[in-house]
């Protein structure tokens, strides 16, 4: 009887890993109250556009979506990919395995210019999730294209602003926009979702 | 017109120089030859009719995944490939992380008739090295003279003048009955200088390096007293393209590229086991002006894989072109990019690896790693991952790694990686400086939560500091990593983003 159960689980697991590689399963965090504000989950195929102002402790949010990643149930974890343009600063890797994000499965790269210097990343589908964090040069157009891409090849793209979003000045390519920013006097983080979200305000604690 | 190189960074070439022991290979046997040779490294050079020299640092990368592959060590891999090509007549071979200690080592192997395959880093090599002759060395020293005569380096009348040097600094050796070179290895540079001239103070610099790196002296201007020459074959394969009208829009070029890299690939001197590691893209502009375009692969690179699209090598083609426009545009202080007219150009492959049956397979495999590899060779800007060091200092903590080196280390168990998760603090920053600056503020106000205590390497010069206090410091506007060392400093050490 046991092993039965034991092998439906599993069967029941990778249903559910495959489901997740093939877009139909939205990527779910550890974090209930996060992935109820998301509506289930992070979706693939679309652009995500994050307001996280710099240097105040939000962008914890989005690794929980790249730690969900690396923790596929009875699958490989996916290859992500994070780009940035913060010399000197360099990423700090200890912080991400904390968050269990696995390091041999997240490639970096620092580029001023992703669309033009990593264009091959977008157009195949081998990383299936990737953070531009604070990337200025990411225009409208820049948009449409990254917007085509993930919808093409199921794949997962944030963008991580520096300020927060203004919801009077919109962003057509984006399918979700939302702010996020971290209060260190009551330890929560603040979800203000601007697009794309069926709830508009929502604190939670990581 | 100067030749344009973009990449590989400078900065990871010339890290090897400090710490690759396996830089050099030097190799006497009647077996090893240029097309054998290719199995170990596209860049060969030859010294003599018998010795040749093997530079691994543009495939150590490879070889290094090869061996982790075998459960093995690089140096034992490459000494297996050595035994294969050379094991039936016997060999000689010297490793060391500089060519001209490769060179010496194998002279003092050939004299004590000690054939296999050494590093001057070992027990054994070091004994060797330490009993180098003052034959062997004189030997040597005029087989670098004739070397440099051969390769019109220098002219007559220099070759002449080393010689007489070598004569008198031999001659006063003699006078003082010092018996091996290693007896003086300590006397600076500069002292072999004002009695025997600048180019022996440079080869002696380079005969005992590591000594005299440690000296005051500035060792920086003896670093080509052997010229690279690298061999090359009689017949490379070459396209040439005379176009019949000036093109200046790439999509237009890259119609005219496709077809030229497809004759490339299937030229008779370019063979199936050949992968790429630079191409020579020769362009010659309206006004002829010649401009050399030396295209890089970060892996090998099989261009019979890819007809007739060619998409990795019309990549990294158009990134090179681009960039020579844009330094043209910047030289000209020009906003404005100025798309040159092309009317012809060369193809030319200079630089392969010889892939061989069984390491062919790195290559063949089709995983996601594989995807990776060959993703990483479209792309103008490289990516990079972490691996995790044992360390309590924060910077030292992990080290950057090439997908290369992952080949192997991706199926490992996942389990390390949770181990760590335990152990690291979740106070820890996402951005760092790689060096700590130093913090000053007029106000310190905000909140400041105490994180940890860790030791500092105070045992490591200069570094005097004993610990580091972690603080994470809020204010309205910042959520900063700092630390107090031992002397009271403040230093910001990272950004909580």
């Amino acid at each position: 009887m046991n092993s039965i159960s034991t092998s439906t689980v599993t069967m029941n697991q990778l249903t559910q890993a495959s489901k997740l590689c093939h877009g139909s399963l939205p990527l779910s965090t550890q974090c209930t109250d996060l992935n109820k504000f998301f509506d289930g989950g992070l979706h693939w195929g679309e652009l995500i556009e994050w307001g996280i102002p710099w240097g105040l402790g939000g962008r914890q949010v989005p690794l929980h979506f790249l730690a969900a990643a690396h923790r596929m149930p009875g699958n490989r974890p996916l290859w992500c990919l994070w780009v940035h343009n913060r010399k000197p600063l360099q990423v700090y890797p200890p912080a991400l395995a904390a968050k269990g994000i696995h390091l041999d499965f997240l490639r970096f790269a620092c580029s001023e210019k992703p669309i033009h210097e990593l264009k091959a990343v977008f157009t195949e589908s081998l990383f299936k999730l990737i953070i531009l964090d604070g990337v200025t040069s990411i225009n409208r157009d820049d948009c449409a294209f990254l917007s085509q891409m993930a919808r093409k090849h199921h794949m997962s793209i944030m963008l991580l602003r520096d300020q927060l979003l203004n919801p009077d000045s919109g962003n057509v390519w984006a399918r979700r926009r939302l702010n996020c920013w971290h209060d260190p006097f009551s330890m929560e983080y603040h979800l203000e979702g601007i697009k794309g979200f069926p709830i508009n305000r929502m604190n939670i604690r990581l | 017109m100067s030749k344009l190189l973009f990449f590989p960074d400078q900065g990871s070439i010339s890290s090897f120089k400090h710490e690759s022991e396996i830089a050099f290979i030097a190799v006497l046997g009647s077996n090893f030859t240029y097309e054998a040779l290719q199995m170990i490294s596209p860049n060969v050079m030859q010294w003599n009719e018998q010795i040749w020299i093997i530079d691994l640092r543009s495939c150590l990368s490879y070889w290094s995944a090869q061996a982790k592959k075998n459960n093995t060590s690089v140096f034992d891999y490459i000494r297996g490939i050595c035994d294969r090509i050379g094991s039936a007549s016997g060999y000689y071979a010297s490793v060391a992380g500089d060519p001209w200690q490769c060179i010496l080592l194998l002279g003092v192997l050939e004299e004590k008739g000690m054939q296999g395959f050494i590093s001057i880093q070992s027990n054994m090599g070091r004994n060797f090295y330490t009993y180098l002759s003052w034959q062997v060395w004189q030997r040597s020293v005029k087989s670098l003279i004739q070397y440099l005569y051969a390769n019109n380096l220098i002219r007559r009348s220099k070759l002449i003048q080393h010689e007489q040097k070598l004569s008198h600094m031999l001659a006063s050796i003699k006078k003082l009955g010092i018996h091996y070179p290693s007896e003086i290895s300590d006397m600076p540079a500069y002292q072999i200088r004002r009695r025997y001239g600048r180019w022996i103070a440079a080869v002696w610099g380079r005969t005992y390096k590591a000594q005299n790196d440690q000296q005051e002296y500035n060792l920086d201007e003896y670093e080509d007293i052997i010229p690279w020459v690298a061999y090359r074959e009689k017949i490379v394969p070459t396209i040439t393209r005379y176009l019949d009208f000036p093109l200046k829009q790439w999509d237009q070029i890259q119609d005219y590229l496709k077809q030229d890299l497809h004759k490339l690939s299937l030229l008779d001197s370019f063979k199936n086991t050949h992968r790429i590691i630079s191409l020579e893209w020769l362009v010659v502009l309206q006004n002829l002006d010649e401009v050399p375009l030396t295209i890089f692969f970060r892996h090998p690179y099989n261009l019979r894989k890819e007809p007739p699209h060619f998409r990795t090598a019309l990549l990294q083609m158009f990134f090179q072109y681009e960039s020579y426009q844009f330094k043209v545009a910047a030289d000209q202080n020009d906003d404005i990019l100025q798309e040159t007219a092309i009317i012809g150009w060369q193809l030319k492959i200079t630089q392969t690896l010889e892939v061989s049956d069984t390491s062919q397979q790195l290559f063949d495999d089709s995983n996601d790693l594989d995807a990776l590899i060959a993703l990483e060779n479209r792309l103008q800007v490289p990516l990079y991952s972490y691996q995790h060091y044992d360390s309590w200092v924060p910077e030292e903590s992990f080290v950057i790694k090439n997908t290369r080196e992952y080949a192997t280390a991706i199926n490992q168990s996942m389990e390390n990686q949770y181990q760590f998760k335990h152990a690291s603090s979740k106070y820890h920053p996402l951005y760092i400086y790689p060096r700590p600056q130093s913090f000053k503020s007029e106000s310190k106000s905000g909140v400041w939560r105490f994180v940890e205590r860790v030791m500092d390497n105070w045992w490591k010069q200069p570094s005097s500091n004993t610990f580091r206090d972690y603080y994470q410091y809020i204010n309205l506007d910042k959520n900063l990593w700092l630390y107090q060392d031992s002397s009271g400093q403040w230093y910001t050490h990272g950004i909580f983003a």
